[in-house]
């Protein structure tokens, strides 16, 4: 370190200045607690400079090379050192991550203001934590300093969701903590077996890969014990089914900017431990195929179970947190598949490593970008509820069309982001179904529930922001510009990737074959094609999907030019008129169609799939202040007092049988569980 | 080259999609089910219909977003005339190389997104429940098609639809094709939005459903967005489950799958013209025991690749 420049210029230099502004912010910021009007601009400047650094030393990872590892001094009792190491997956999460956190940041100025009763000095030095605890979890390059990172996210989110303080909140806190450390103690737990099983009781991360390639020659059934607990721990992180039962309470707590932060975070570090674990310690052999069906496997459920309780939402923030299940489904099911073809076939399994994380990076935009705008119908309806919200878009435009172009990305359709990593996770799930069928069978699920999804946000596009102005709209003028621009520059950034897709997912491969050994993957230009932009997926005998965007969008612009042409043809006059509805004059209450409605033909097909899909089509809730249009049943006469009696009887036995599935005893299985583990994990390790 | 064929099926598609609705309405419908003279300007008729509606004065509604009432048309008609451009209809596309099946059934769907889209821009509450029929029918309909072109893709070994193509006629009869080409058969009936399957309009039930507040140029715009994909669908079927009659001439190729074309309307107009409405939780019905097929077809492909 010969001055203060140089080291700078250097990856860790920079890492290291970006995480000691962000600590230093989070500890000044809280001091401002009776100057809430000064908090917030100091806490968005100090972001934005740390995020820099951090950001700019993933960039020169990409530059100037990974750096090599360092070792900090070993903690007390340890003889494992604590280790820094940077290499270009780290290098992904260090320039999204603290991007989208700083862009929230920009967005909590204003949005924080709906809070009035709450203090902010309780949710920014969390939020300026959140880039460190990623940071912490992606530079780590030894077990000890991994856990850390995973520990400080856990107490981050717990904060986020406690924030409001209400009862139900405080109650969705405590369940997260639960559930969060008994993911914790399963990495520990996994991580004591390791500690064991390690010749040199060295926990840093080239050592665990030598110790995972003797245990699975030596105790082969002690490495699939730690892959389960490694997947338990990461898999409740990642909120992928069947742990997916916190997020729908979890996400919604948290203020929506904190859910939007966290979204971008939470489950996408998951995503990365994940790649770390099964594409780079874990050496390619008869453990990846096993453990990558199985990890498709929990994808396909989790596409599957995350859509259908999608479908009974009607709060945009429960909507759009299970939405994190599906799209984590995605991107597990890319990254299984990618793990079992590892022995097999190196191409199909480095499309589908680097489909997944290219789908993660995109669904960290646009997922935040949606809880955003959650947080847009919260500040100008105060409420998130879809039922009743609505023609928000004429209140605020712009918020309106960066919700739509969120909702196609998610939706996947083209031209936008989440059609280009969805693309690529079907081609590559497709072809590899000709291998292994499973594969073929996950890609058609995914396919198809690619249509759900973009049938539930066309239901949360169209109730929130198209249809009548409903009367809860507090203030009809469009939000502060701090609450904009963010939105505006998410929305700009997946139109942006999905325009150039093949100049994202270039870096992304190479990201993906640095984990494996040298010469194992096949060139980036031989598989994904040579241009910039469109994507040539080529695994072996030729060419066999192509995604071109920019032929597509010219073809597009000559197309709309032709119907524009059309429309102007006999030069038509225009009027504006009021919506007809049948004669009648109606109130924005009655003649706003109900979201509880939206594909009932639909839900009663699937019904006997979907748990209480029935339960949901009427909901009395949205007539409260008005007579209801047609009388309820149950006000009708009852001629006989058997069969009600009977029936009481009936659901309240269903429902003491349901509290065992859905209230707080999985808690409580859990930790039973979680004990048990524990005490193995402790057994192997003493003995 | 590309360029000029480009040009062509863009012209092909505006001209005989309403072409071809018009001489099903005229010979099929009229003529031969309902015994009765019918149009007088013969198959010109939904021509005629289009052009009056271009000359209409343009109504939007005043408590709707005016700017996507304005766009969702011109999106819809030209994600239709894209999606026209992948579809080998001479053995070759001028986007064929640029695209696949994915982005062929994105692309098809992003026009019926606008679709819904535009008529929920409108507010009107009628709109929401012929767009939420079209969406729920779509959720079923959709993995037909998909299950049958997966088969395709495995049997071909390729997503690209001329490699599809020239496979299948290479390879000349193969059952999974045969079954895949019978569910999309079926698929086709809702996907042209003809009885037994227009429930998303449904004049008598909704109103027109996602039309009822548009009307004008906009509202021809969006017919001819219909009658351009009821085309598009129709030269897929022709081309990718029917391949036979390849030449090494496009134009000949062209025509051949013209004369398919026109076969394939006449089936459906047939159909459309004898058979009446069913309601919504009777076509998810019948389309889940399609899709059941489909299923069985698309099985049998990855067996037997």
């Amino acid at each position: 370190m010969e001055n203060g420049l140089f080291w700078l210029a250097r990856t860790e230099g920079q890492i290291g200045t970006g995480l000691m502004v962000l600590i230093l912010a989070s500890v000044l910021v809280p001091l401002f607690y009776r100057r809430r009007y000064y908090m917030g601009p100091i806490a968005f400047i100090l972001t934005l400079i740390g995020s820099a650094f951090l950001i700019s030393s993933g960039v020169s990872v990409f530059l100037q090379g990974p750096t090599s590892t360092f070792h900090l001094h070993p903690l007390p009792g340890l003889t494992t050192p604590l280790t820094i190491g940077v290499d270009y997956l780290s290098a992904v999460f260090l320039i999204f991550v603290p991007a989208v956190v700083t862009l929230v940041c920009l967005y909590s100025l204003s949005y924080i203001e709906n809070y009035k009763e709450q203090n902010p000095a309780r949710l920014y030095p969390f939020l300026i934590l959140l880039p460190v605890a990623a940071a912490l979890i992606v530079i780590a390059a030894d077990l000890i300093l991994f856990l850390i990172g995973w520990e400080l996210l856990a107490l981050i989110t717990y904060f986020f969701i406690v924030y409001r303080k209400e009862k139900e909140v405080v109650r969705a806190g405590a369940g997260y903590l639960l559930v969060s450390q008994a993911a914790i103690v399963c990495l520990i737990g996994a991580t004591l077996i390791l500690y064991r099983f390690s010749e040199t009781k060295n926990l840093t991360f080239e050592a665990v890969g030598q110790t995972i390639e003797q245990m699975g020659l030596v105790h082969p059934g002690w490495l699939h014990t730690a892959l389960f607990l490694f997947l338990i721990g990461f898999g409740i992180n990642a909120g992928i089914f069947p742990f997916h039962f916190w997020l729908r309470k979890a996400y919604p707590s948290a203020p929506s900017a904190a859910a939007g932060a966290l979204a971008a975070v939470g489950p996408k570090v998951a995503v990365y431990a994940l790649l770390r674990l099964y594409a780079d310690w874990l050496p390619v052999s008869f453990f990846s195929t096993i453990w990558g069906q199985i990890l498709a496997l929990f994808g396909g459920l989790s596409l599957f179970v995350g859509a259908f309780i999608a479908l009974l939402q009607t709060d945009a923030a429960k909507l759009v947190s299970c939405y994190i299940t599906v799209q984590l489904g995605y991107i597990v099911l890319a990254i299984g598949a990618g793990v079992t073809f590892l022995p097999i076939s190196p191409p199909i399994a480095l499309v589908a490593l680097t489909a997944g994380l290219f789908h993660t990076v995109n669904n960290a935009l646009y997922k935040s970008l949606l809880f955003l705008n959650t947080g847009a119908l919260f500040a100008r309806a105060g409420e998130t509820d879809l039922a009743k919200v609505g023609g928000l878009m004429r209140v605020m435009p712009l918020t309106g069309l960066t919700a739509l172009t969120a909702a196609v990305a998610i939706a996947g359709l083209p031209p936008v982001n989440g059609f280009a990593s969805k693309w690529m996770i079907f081609s590559d799930c497709l072809m590899a179904g000709r291998t292994l069928p499973l594969f073929a069978l996950l890609g058609a699920i995914a396919l198809f529930i690619s249509a759900l999804t973009l049938a539930s946000f066309l239901k949360f596009f169209g109730s929130a922001f198209l249809g009548p102005l409903m009367p809860a709209t507090a203030e009809k003028k469009d939000l502060p510009l701090p609450m904009q621009v963010p939105q505006a520059l998410l929305a700009v950034a997946c139109v942006l990737i999905g325009l150039a897709p093949a100049a994202f997912v270039l870096p992304l491969y190479q990201a993906v074959s640095f984990l494996l050994h040298k010469g194992y993957a096949p060139s980036p230009y031989v598989v994904l094609g040579d241009s910039l932009t469109a994507i040539r997926l080529n695994f072996g005998d030729g060419i066999v999907a192509t995604w071109n965007p920019i032929p597509f969008l010219a073809a597009g612009a000559v197309t709309f030019l032709v119907s524009f042409g059309l429309y102007r043809l006999l030069n038509p006059s225009r009027r504006v008129s009021p919506v007809w509805h049948c004669g009648a004059t109606v109130s924005p209450t009655i003649a706003k169609y109900h979201t509880h409605g939206f594909y009932q033909p639909f839900k009663d097909f699937v019904g006997f799939r979907v748990n209480r899909s029935h339960a949901r089509s009427h909901n009395p809730s949205a007539y409260a202040s008005e007579e209801p249009p047609v009388r309820p049943i149950t006000q009708q006469s009852q001629p006989d007092r058997l069969y009600p009696s009977v029936i009481r009887w009936i659901s309240r036995l269903y429902r003491t049988i349901r509290r065992t599935r859905n209230g707080s005893p999985p808690m409580v299985w859990m930790l039973l569980t979680v004990s048990v583990i524990v005490a193995i994990a402790l057994y192997s390790a003493l003995s | 080259m590309l360029i000029g064929l480009g040009i062509v099926h863009i012209v092909l598609t505006l001209f005989a999609g309403p072409f071809l609705d018009g001489f099903t309405r005229k010979y099929i419908k009229a003529n031969l089910a309902h015994s009765r003279e019918g149009p007088l300007v013969g198959p010109w008729q939904t021509f005629v219909d289009l052009f009056k509606l271009l000359g209409k004065e343009d109504l939007f509604t005043a408590g709707g977003i005016i700017s996507l009432q304005m766009l969702a048309p011109l999106v819809a008609l030209s994600s239709a005339l894209v999606a026209s451009l992948m579809v080998p209809l001479s053995g070759i596309a001028p986007l064929g190389a640029q695209s696949d099946m994915i982005v062929f059934l994105y692309t098809i769907g992003l026009g019926a997104v606008a679709v819904v889209i535009g008529a929920m821009a409108t507010g009107s509450p009628y709109a929401y429940a012929g767009s939420l029929r079209e969406i729920s029918l779509y959720l079923i309909v959709e993995p037909v098609l998909m299950l049958a072109m997966l088969g395709a893709m495995a049997l071909s070994r390729s997503l690209h639809l001329e490699d599809q193509l020239r496979w299948h006629y290479a390879q000349g009869f193969s059952l999974p094709m045969l079954i895949g080409a019978v569910a999309v058969f079926v698929a086709l009936q809702a996907q042209f939005g003809k009885l037994p399957f227009d429930i998303a309009e449904a004049e008598q039930e909704v109103i027109s459903g996602p039309f009822i507040e548009i009307s004008g140029p906009r509202l021809a715009l969006l017919r001819w967005f219909f009658l351009s994909r009821q085309f598009v669908f129709a030269g897929l079927f022709c081309t990718v489950f029917l391949p036979w009659g390849l030449t090494a001439y496009p134009v000949v190729n062209l025509l051949i799958t013209l004369v398919k074309i026109f076969v394939v309307y006449s089936l459906i107009g047939l159909i459309d013209a004898v058979m009446p409405r069913v309601r919504i939780d009777q076509a998810l019905r019948v389309y889940f025991a399609v899709l059941i097929i489909a299923l069985l077809g698309a099985v049998l492909a990855f067996v037997s690749a």
